[in-house]
């Protein structure tokens, strides 16, 4: 069987922050008990700590020297938050309806706050996540029973439920921290990229049902495919924290316009952008530099094949899932 | 264990190095491989979620599936036409309130069955009562008011929320009150015409108080895809929110002042001399004390930001300008459109009024200042965003309250009759799509569906109060007094005659009858649209006299911050502010969004509580620290009730009468 990828492109000037992926994801997968603080799917606003907090930090992905990076387990308190529940059946009592304990972080805490000063340079955007797919995944190099796996037809990661003892080195590994205990199983469990649908020839459920239309998703070896044109063709498509090393199989099409900035005499000042490139550069490596570039030489144009590619005429036109290029 | 897993990290990582290497990372064969558990798992998960597809239900544009009559989620199916191949099409038309109502049906707020208040009136003692003797209670209420010559269909009002409801569970309500004669107070939407999928195609898009990436989810995406084909988007709002930061250029307008910008901006357009500028009644002169130098004060923004805006409204050769909620005065921002030559058009009737109406024998006040006595509240959050005062005065004056709502909200909580409703995949309702396609859709309650409760849907229950008011007015003692008098502008025949009241409110039999088939109901309507027969009157609007110039000198207020509410994207006005799920999306509390240098001088930090005070009260509450507001607004999201609030004390407590509202902040020790 020929090795193939899947991968999703995230258009992050299309993504509106509305959360409804991680709602569709949570309401198909991970509203279980153990499962409560699991997002395999979260939007992060950026700047913001995102979710666990400052997973950035956290460690995990590969050294230069191909050596696995140390990295951190996520404590439930103070980077995941403890999922609170409430007392809804005391609502008609009139009692006070609170969270049973007090929130202290949560998957979206730092929504839409921002940087810079209002109004002068104030800016944020949106960042979702998901599990990565990755081609050279960290949390499979890590674990010491062989309960994670890529499977050769589309590159999905996936942990072996029989395999998985809950060492939860992967989590320790994994730089984007996409990959969750469960406390209840004492398993390892994350995105499955929706493989159900998947092998029914449909896309996972945060892309076809992104109310933004911010998602594609196909296979790299795909040349037609708005996957392939985005990554390979255009490279206007660049992956989150390549330099984790991981290889990691989600792209995004960085935010390349903002409100230009105000002086400090509210006026205009031409030209500027509200998000600093450094910020970018970041996330998305210097590459980031030639995306942008092309983006706005692209727009320029008006009859752009790429921003028609972008702004997908048709929906159905944003999935190539069941294309066989063999 | 920390030492042990780092030597472990380092062991893996060179065998990872090796695998990466010889590119084996990938697993064989998976035909080969024992990975049953996972796969099992999750398809069993998928299969048991998905359930019968010959039983699901639907909702608008989702499958609602269910499994042993009990609904596990919503799916996303929806199918629309492209109009145009040189347009984006509709789909996938998904919403983050909607996509987790399979998971808020089932909480724990939801009222189960009919209740009798046996405490004073929010004390939150109640007794089960049985759906006979509830509806009876109300129909006799009704009955006593109605044959009381003094008091009559006047002091009953019905007040029709918008909720999540349709067009026929609505009508439900106001075919009740149109019955009565009834004051009738519907909660509609002001920006229901907005089509945002028109706004493809223009050549500037001016959203002017207006956040649809927040309040428009599902049709937002053609914003930015009009910016993909080259539409300039300019964003006029006092916060920095999605719609400003999807935009080319974002006007930080001080919150309040929009109209002096929109006279200033009649001032700007009428001195240029283009020839895009429409005859008009006034000159440049009339406005003079407009010029932004001097307005600047007012309303934070440079006269050079002014006249660009101008300026792009006269070059633009294809305009949109959408006010929201945000902006309150509509003729002066009329006026600018016609000034423009913009196409203004807005559709004049209740396409659905059919569904509630008697062809005119009956009519609800709808106008006009009665005093109620009596009030039936269908799905409304009545004291939401109101001052304390309204609610102290309502409940002084209305002795009978019966509230029809799904969840113990707060207006269910001050009733004295509780009735439970079916939620919104429970039952049938028909809907018309907010965009070009006017397309009808419908919900339907899947097969087999389990109840609630003992839950029931709106038409029911108005049909059981009916038939039991047609019970009372038949009792031979009561005959005689069976036909109340009524002006004649609310009945035709000078009198409702409650001896068939039953028989008049069920008698739909052409095309809605609440006791039979909805479906036969639905094509019944979707025939009719389609034959042109319900169709809204759309109108052009051309505005030739701009309304009384607002005065330029501005009192100062006592307190230093505006409060201001955001529709909140999370709630649905309050149907879903007590969602779990949604609530975890954010801080899972109200959260008031402060200035990052508010929260400096106040000496506030993100995630701490502080009071929210003016001279009328204060509430406490979490302050959000955040660098996408200005400094002299504190920021909350419009979806909270009030026993949300520490001590069910909620933002009533320093609201006025008067649409500004003022106020101070402090950090709680």
């Amino acid at each position: 069987m020929k090795k193939r990828q899947l991968a999703m492109v995230i258009d992050l000037n299309k993504c509106i922050g509305c959360q409804n992926c991680t709602v569709v994801c949570k309401t198909m997968w991970t509203n279980k008990k153990g499962k409560e603080y699991m997002y395999w799917n979260s939007v992060e606003t950026i700047p913001g700590r995102g979710y666990p907090k400052n997973w950035q930090d956290m460690g995990g992905g590969f050294n230069a020297d191909g050596s696995l990076k140390d990295g951190k387990i996520p404590n439930m308190e103070k980077e995941y938050g403890i999922p609170w529940e409430y007392n809804h059946d005391e609502i008609m009592s009139a009692k006070e309806f609170k969270p049973e304990i007090k929130p202290t972080w949560s998957v979206n805490w730092d929504e839409e706050s921002g940087g810079g000063e209002f109004p002068k340079d104030n800016y944020f955007f949106n960042l979702p996540r998901i599990c990565n797919h990755c081609s050279k995944p960290s949390c499979l190099a890590a674990c010491p029973h062989d309960a994670i796996f890529k499977r050769e037809q589309d590159g999905i990661v996936l942990v072996d439920m029989d395999k998985c003892q809950g060492c939860r080195y992967c989590i320790a590994a994994c730089p984007y921290k996409k990959i969750y205990f469960n406390p209840m199983l004492s398993k390892s469990e994350k995105c499955n990229f929706c493989f159900p649908l998947i092998e029914k020839g449909l896309a996972p459920m945060c892309a076809s049902d992104c109310s933004g239309r911010a998602r594609f998703v196909g296979f790299l070896d795909d040349v037609d495919g708005q996957v392939f044109k985005l990554v390979k063709r255009y490279r206007v498509a660049l992956p989150l924290r390549a330099d984790f090393g991981v290889e990691p199989n989600v792209y995004y099409i960085p935010p390349f316009e903002s409100p230009p900035k105000y002086n400090s005499k509210n006026e205009i000042v031409e030209g500027s952008d509200r998000i600093p490139m450094d910020t970018l550069e970041k996330l998305f490596g210097q590459e980031v530099f030639d995306a942008i570039k092309t983006l706005r030489n692209e727009k320029k144009d008006g009859k752009s094949e790429l921003f028609n590619l972008l702004t997908a005429f048709r929906h159905e036109d944003m999935f190539r899932v069941g294309v066989d290029v063999s | 264990m920390n030492h042990s897993r780092r030597k472990f990290l380092q062991i893996s990582a060179i065998t990872a190095t090796v695998l990466v290497n010889n590119n084996t990372l990938f697993a064989q064969d998976i035909s080969k491989q024992n990975h049953k558990s996972t796969y099992n798992s999750y398809k069993n998960q998928y299969n048991y979620m998905q359930g019968d597809v010959d039983k699901h239900g639907r909702f608008k544009d989702y499958d609602i599936w269910t499994n042993d009559g009990i609904v596990t989620r919503e799916n996303l199916n929806s199918s629309y036409l492209q109009l145009s191949t040189d347009k984006p099409d509709f789909r996938p038309r998904s919403e983050t309130t909607q996509s987790q109502h399979s998971i808020y049906m089932y909480e724990k707020d939801r009222l189960l069955y009919p209740l009798k208040r046996v405490g004073n009136r929010g004390e939150g003692r109640w007794e089960r009562i049985d759906w006979d003797s509830a509806t009876m209670q109300i129909a006799q209420n009704i009955w006593s008011l109605m044959v009381d010559s003094d008091k009559g269909a006047k002091s009953i009002l019905v007040q029709v929320g918008k909720a999540l409801m349709g067009e026929s569970r609505r009508a439900s309500g106001v075919r009740f009150a149109n019955q009565l004669g009834a004051v009738l107070k519907e909660n509609r939407g002001q920006n229901e015409e907005i089509k945002l999928d028109e706004l493809y195609g223009e050549d500037l898009i001016v959203l002017w108080g207006y956040n649809p990436m927040e309040s428009n989810i599902p049709d937002a995406h053609f914003i930015q895809e009009s910016r993909y084909r080259g539409a300039k988007v300019i964003t006029i709002s006092p916060e920095y929110n999605q719609t400003a930061r999807c935009s080319d250029l974002w006007i930080p307008i001080k919150k309040g002042s929009d109209e002096i910008l929109t006279i200033n901006l009649i001032y700007e357009i009428l001195s240029s001399d283009s020839q895009k500028v429409e005859a008009t009644r006034y000159n440049k002169s009339d406005l003079k004390e407009y010029d932004s130098r001097f307005t600047q004060q007012l309303t934070s923004i440079s006269p050079m930001v002014v006249k660009k805006l101008a300026k792009e409204m006269l070059d633009s050769k294809k305009t949109k300008i959408i006010c929201g909620n945000g902006y309150k005065s509509q003729q002066n921002i009329g006026y600018l459109k016609s000034l423009l030559g913009i196409d203004d058009k807005s559709a004049q009737k209740d396409i659905f009024q059919f569904l509630s109406d008697f062809d005119g024998r009956y009519r609800a006040r709808v106008d006009g200042d009665f005093e109620q006595e009596m009030a039936i509240i269908m799905a409304s959050s009545i004291y939401n965003k109101k001052p304390k005062e309204f609610k102290a005065e309502f409940l002084d004056r209305v002795k009978f309250i019966a509230c029809i709502d799904t969840k113990m909200s707060e207006s269910a909580m001050q009733a004295d009759i509780v009735l439970p409703a079916q939620s919104i995949y429970e039952s049938w309702d028909i809907y018309k799509s907010q965009n070009s396609t006017d397309k009808l859709l419908y919900s339907k309650p899947a097969v087999e569906l389990k109840n609630i409760g003992a839950s029931k849907d709106e038409w029911s229950i108005f049909a059981k109060i009916a038939q039991n008011l047609e019970f009372i007015a038949n009792k031979t003692e009561n005959l005689e007094f069976s036909k109340p008098e009524d002006d004649t502008n609310y009945t035709t025949s000078g009198f409702h005659d409650l001896s068939i009241f039953y028989q008049e409110y069920t008698n739909r039999d052409d095309l809605l009858n609440p006791l039979g088939d909805d479906e036969l109901a639905y094509n019944l309507i979707k025939k009719k649209m389609d034959s042109g027969v319900v169709t809204a009157d759309v109108q052009s609007k051309k505005v030739s006299d701009m309304e009384s110039i607002p005065d330029l000198k501005q009192s100062k207020p006592d307190f230093p911050y505006s409060f201001v509410f955001k529709k909140s994207k999370w709630s649905r006005g309050v149907n879903y502010s007590a969602s779990t799920t949604l609530l975890r999306l954010q801080r899972g509390e109200p959260v008031a969004v402060i200035s990052v240098m508010a929260a400096k001088i106040n000496g506030i930090k993100d995630g701490e509580y502080i009071r929210v005070f003016n001279d009328k009260g204060e509430f406490k509450v979490m302050a959000k620290v955040s660098s996408s507001v200005p400094f002299d607004c504190v920021i909350m999201q419009d979806g909270w009730e009030n026993f949300m609030f520490t001590q069910r004390a909620g933002y009533s407590e320093i609201l006025s009468q008067n649409s500004e509202n003022y106020v101070n902040i402090e950090r709680v020790i």
